[in-house]
């Protein structure tokens, strides 16, 4: 538990972002050393890549400031941040694509949560057969859902907040999550 | 309430309460509820475990780089756009403020170059309002710089550069490097702009070209892919000053303390690949591999058997992250490779014995 970073709360971003607009560099400098590591972690899950995803963190900060005088109040600055950087990262992989003709398997929305296999087999006391079928059950799920299981309870975010990352009603949100965990229930309820 | 782990996640205030950010009342709330049976602190305990740990740790990038990173593009964002406000409006304020900020600078450039060139007995006299920056990487990190006139600086971990903030069109482009950084300087026919990088074993001197440079404490190396470069080093101790024009596809190696320029043909994508996610091997030993692995992760690298050190290797690994790195060694080498805190072990592979796992 100690683990996680302190991320200031809601109303301690919105502050931060109301003193950005004003042209304020410090409010900038905090907003971007409190959110990084957490863009960073799930930037790396859409493409494992550091410098892409350290250049793609860059670009959504330097935009911020460029238009701050343009912008409005979102209801959420972090999943402002979070579609942001989604964005940018997809476009980036996008293009990369088109260059490079990449393998098809990483398609446009792939999304790996990169999970830690061993510590779930350790928690849910799985056998080593169990564990390779809750990695497969895991894979199997579309990235959608992974990612937003990802978003749901390793950022805590609240389904609102990842139905505007993904662009996605929030009650479709509810279901997708009720049917990840519905496929899952066989490893987590034993 | 649900008595299911699977029911559980999906209530928004369970998971809340988990992650430890529950309001006072769902606190509350399921603090009573965990004392009514043991099966249930458990289940807290079981899903407290899973949202903590259940996601894999990744190496972090270092967050104040980063930060000075994206105010350096801002700053130099900012002077180019204020200029050109002012041309517009000629706000006199705005001019004044501008012109003060930059006299500092150059006041605090010339005394760091001044310093700099004592190291190394350079004379220079030309005084000019250019504004230097230093870069410094952390283990495992590197950063890249692109200037307006298309060239590229991507500097390696661990290493150290001073550059000026913006392309230098004209007369000389200095930069000074410890560590290792990849040039892509652009050559402009218009101009004869000169770049310089500077190291503390002597001057590289260019006209538009790729090239990787390489220092060490005993020694510097240039690698030269397009274009050509000129070796510079200056007299000392009694040693006469030495220079050498290097063509593509060369190695360059030189030092205060050696008496001459080292020169040899290579597989220039070998030394220069570091700059992307793929390291290219060409026939390459093992130990400069190591060397390469010790330098960019600041780790020690233990090889079992001396047999293996003088393995070449030719192939690509992927070199996103060393634990990637490593991996694809593992594999190219046909060897075990393992990891304790700061040092790597290379071993030769144990053909069909037990390992210890079994125990």
């Amino acid at each position: 538990m100690s683990k996680r970073e302190q991320l200031p709360d809601k109303s301690g971003l919105d502050q931060l972002w109301k003193k950005l607009c004003t042209g304020d560099r410090n409010a900038l400098g905090t907003l971007f050393t409190s959110t990084f590591e957490s863009l960073y972690k799930y930037g790396y899950r859409i493409i494992p890549n550091s410098e892409k995803v350290r250049d793609g963190i860059q670009e959504v900060f330097f935009q911020l400031w460029k238009y701050r005088k343009n912008l409005s109040k979102p209801s959420s600055v972090r999943a402002y941040l979070f579609i942001s950087l989604r964005r940018e990262l997809l476009n980036r992989k996008k293009t990369a694509q088109r260059r490079e003709e990449i393998d098809r398997q990483f398609s446009e929305e792939a999304f790996d949560p990169l999970l830690n296999y061993n510590k779930w087999e350790e928690v849910l006391d799985l056998n080593e057969d169990e564990s390779k079928d809750l990695k497969k059950a895991i894979e199997e799920l579309t990235p959608r859902q992974r990612e937003i299981i990802y978003l749901k309870y390793y950022e805590g975010m609240s389904a609102g907040e990842i139905s505007k990352i993904l662009e996605v009603r929030t009650q479709s949100i509810y279901n997708y999550l009720s049917e990840s965990v519905k496929t899952l229930r066989l490893f987590l309820d034993r | 309430m649900p008595d299911k782990l699977s029911e559980l996640l999906l209530d928004e205030s369970f998971v809340r309460f988990v992650r430890g950010e529950a309001s006072s009342e769902e606190f509350a709330k399921w603090t009573a509820w965990s004392k009514q049976k043991s099966e249930y602190a458990d289940l807290i305990n079981k899903a407290e475990n899973l949202l903590a740990e259940g996601s894999q740790s990744l190496p972090l990038p270092n967050t104040e780089a980063e930060l000075d990173r994206l105010m350096w593009r801002i700053d130099s964002q900012s002077r180019f756009r204020s200029y050109k406000e002012v041309r517009k409006h000629s706000r006199i304020g705005v001019w004044s403020a501008v012109a003060v900020a930059a006299s500092i600078l150059l006041v605090v450039g010339f005394f760091t170059r001044h310093t700099l060139l004592q190291n190394n007995g350079t004379e220079y006299s030309r005084v000019s309002s250019v504004t230097y920056r230093t870069l410094n990487t952390e283990t495992g990190q590197k950063t890249s710089v692109q200037y307006s006139d298309g060239s590229k600086i991507v500097l390696n971990a661990n290493s150290q550069l001073r550059l000026p903030d913006k392309s230098i069109n004209s007369d000389t482009m200095e930069v000074w490097l410890e560590g290792e950084a990849l040039f892509n300087i652009t050559n402009n026919p218009d101009s004869k702009r000169e770049f310089i990088v500077h190291t503390t074993d002597g001057d590289v001197s260019v006209l538009g070209t790729v090239f990787s440079v390489n220092t060490t404490k005993s020694r510097s190396r240039v690698v030269l892919s397009e274009g050509q470069v000129k070796i510079n080093v200056s007299e000392f101790k009694g040693r006469k000053g030495m220079s050498y024009t290097m063509n593509p596809g060369e190695l360059a190696e030189f030092s205060n303390m050696l008496d001459q320029i080292k020169v040899s043909t290579v597989n220039a994508l070998a030394y220069t690949s570091w700059a992307g996610d793929t390291l290219i091997l060409d026939n390459t030993p093992l130990h400069e591999l190591i060397d390469r692995i010790e330098f960019t992760y600041d780790v020690n690298v233990e090889v079992e058997d001396d047999k293996l050190l003088q393995q070449r290797l030719t192939g690509r690994l992927e070199n996103l992250n060393l634990d990637f790195l490593l991996e694809g060694l593992a594999q190219v080498l046909d060897a075990e490779v393992s990891k304790k805190e700061r040092t790597v072990f290379i071993k030769t592979k144990q053909s069909d014995s037990v390992t210890n796992e079994s125990q």
